[in-house]
């Protein structure tokens, strides 16, 4: 039971977190829309990627319901093929983010093995994070593209889809790491300032 | 087997959000060994460190060769930021701030050497 409640709050958690993340994004980065759904600096990608590596599954789930749920509202599908490309389109970032994830937590601490919390083990490298929202680019892409081709074979041009999307969530991840690097190194920064003035 | 609590849960959070974090601090720097005398002064620091003198901050600023001490001071800040210098207390002064480079800068200057070789055999 108790594990079904710290799932649930993680689900809940990932699922709030996209939710008010992507409308602001939108907002803000509306101008650099290819076509809808589709950004060249595709930011809330990044979030995927971080959503996933700190909550794992429940993180996964709360995005894609998220995800789900807001396309939904914004546009509803037409039945009954919609539905099934709708529930397609929504699956596979999600699948896109877990593969890619599952390479980089391999070396993650986990409950069943303490020791590994101590380096090197532990250690999640930065180039190995690179990785991950290039590998994330790609599978994300390249599902988006297959399921495209299956619902729409006769809509705009799925190798154009496919550049845009794949070229958005490779640079939305990466500047969105980079913006986090930035806001640890200005808070750390801060922070030693302060002790430094305590002592 | 052990069965999980929601506080043995936030625990493997809390691992994970570290986790994450050393992940995100040790992305690669984008082009600060690119400005002006940041990769000499790497290099001097990386130079004490290995004759077993680590240089202490005051020591490295009188380096004229490397600009104005401002400028030195600047990058030292800046590569400390990016996570390739790190600063080491003396034991008998704690005001003395030695500059010792870490793992991610010694690694980057073996992959110059490993390039230069490489150039060198062609």
């Amino acid at each position: 039971m108790s594990r079904l409640v710290s799932f649930s709050a993680f689900a809940a958690v990932a699922f709030i977190a996209w939710a008010v993340f992507v409308p602001l994004y939108s907002l803000c980065f509306g101008w650099a829309e290819f076509v809808p759904g589709i950004n060249w600096i595709y930011l809330p990608h990044g979030l995927r990627v971080v959503l996933a590596l700190l909550f794992g599954i429940p993180g996964v789930i709360g995005f894609t319901a998220a995800a789900s749920a807001l396309s939904w509202t914004l546009l509803p599908p037409p039945a009954p093929l919609g539905i099934a490309e709708h529930l397609s389109l929504s699956v596979v970032p999600a699948l896109a983010v877990f593969g890619a994830v599952r390479l980089a937590r391999r070396d993650s601490p986990s409950s069943r093995d303490r020791s590994k919390i101590s380096p090197p083990h532990s250690r999640l490298d930065g180039r190995q994070l690179l990785l991950l929202a290039f590998a994330s680019a790609v599978l994300n892409s390249a599902g988006h593209a297959a399921v495209w081709q299956i619902f729409e074979p006769s809509g705009p041009s799925v190798i154009e889809r496919y550049v845009a999307m794949f070229v958005g969530d490779l640079l939305g991840a990466t500047v969105l790491l980079y913006l986090f690097r930035l806001i640890v190194i200005l808070t750390e920064r801060v922070m030693g300032r302060s002790k430094s003035h305590e002592t | 087997m052990k069965r999980k609590t929601p506080r043995g849960d936030l625990v493997d959070l809390y691992l994970r959000f570290r986790w994450l974090l050393g992940g995100i601090k040790d992305l690669p720097a984008l082009d600060l060994l690119r400005k002006p005398n940041t990769e000499a002064i790497l290099a001097e620091i990386v130079r004490a460190w290995r004759e077993g003198e680590p240089q202490p901050m005051q020591k490295l600023l009188i380096h004229q060769e490397f600009g104005h001490l401002n400028t030195i001071r600047k990058r030292i800040y800046q590569l400390e930021s990016a996570g390739m210098v790190r600063f080491d207390s003396l034991k008998t002064d704690s005001r003395v701030k030695l500059v010792v480079p870490t793992e991610q800068a010694l690694r980057i200057l073996a992959n110059y050497a490993t390039a230069i070789r490489k150039a060198g055999n062609r």
